[in-house]
């Protein structure tokens, strides 16, 4: 027995402990059918990652999807444009709960704070995404 | 030439969506897939892609 896809093995493995956990805990403290359909899901998971990373040819699937340069493109295409996103979500929310805790005044403290702690997150992405910007303009 | 997208997409080493995508024109390989394609059908990557005649028409 030759494991051909280390990654879905590992996956496999992580899936067949959450499902036995999850298993564990529908015998033994409380049994949900929400519950009982996740561990179904679970196994599935588990069972599929397993058996195809002791596929020879199921790997070489799966190694080829990864390797896929229009695949990896979308990838890459789509992590750019979810930072971006949320890189502008985390300063509207920042200003807006900074500016109605001050507007407001109840929980001042709570809004503000939460509203600068994001508004400096975003400073910081800002500050590694320039420094990323460098490095890549230097070595590419 | 009787080959199947999947077929293609095996001997190039992509998955036959990318072969799609390349054929309904969404997607511009890349220069080293374009090199591959090119040495499968035995053609000229020019040739492949039709550069001639795409650039005749851009300009």
């Amino acid at each position: 027995m030759k494991i051909y896809h280390k990654k879905n093995f590992y996956a496999g493995i992580v899936f067949l402990t959450l499902a036995i956990l999850n298993l564990r805990t529908l015998l033994l403290v409380e049994f949900t059918i929400k519950d009982m359909i996740l561990t179904l899901f679970l196994f599935c998971f588990a069972f599929s990652g397993v058996s195809r990373s002791l596929s020879k040819q199921c790997s070489n699937e799966d190694v080829l999807k990864e390797n896929d340069e229009r695949n990896k493109l979308i990838n890459l295409k789509s992590k750019a444009k979810s930072y971006s996103i949320v890189e502008k979500m985390l300063l509207i929310i920042g200003w807006i709960l900074t500016l109605f805790g001050a507007i407001k005044g109840e929980s001042y403290y709570l809004f503000v704070g939460i509203g600068i702690s994001l508004s400096l997150l975003w400073v910081i992405i800002i500050f590694i995404e320039s420094c990323i910007n460098i490095y890549y303009e230097k070595h590419e | 030439m009787n080959v199947t997208q999947q077929e293609l997409a095996d001997a190039v080493k992509v998955t036959s969506r990318t072969i799609i995508s390349i054929e309904k024109g969404q997607y511009k390989p890349s220069l080293m897939l374009a090199y591959k394609l090119a040495l499968y059908f035995d053609v000229s990557i020019e040739e492949l892609c039709c550069l001639k005649q795409n650039l005749r028409e851009e300009i």
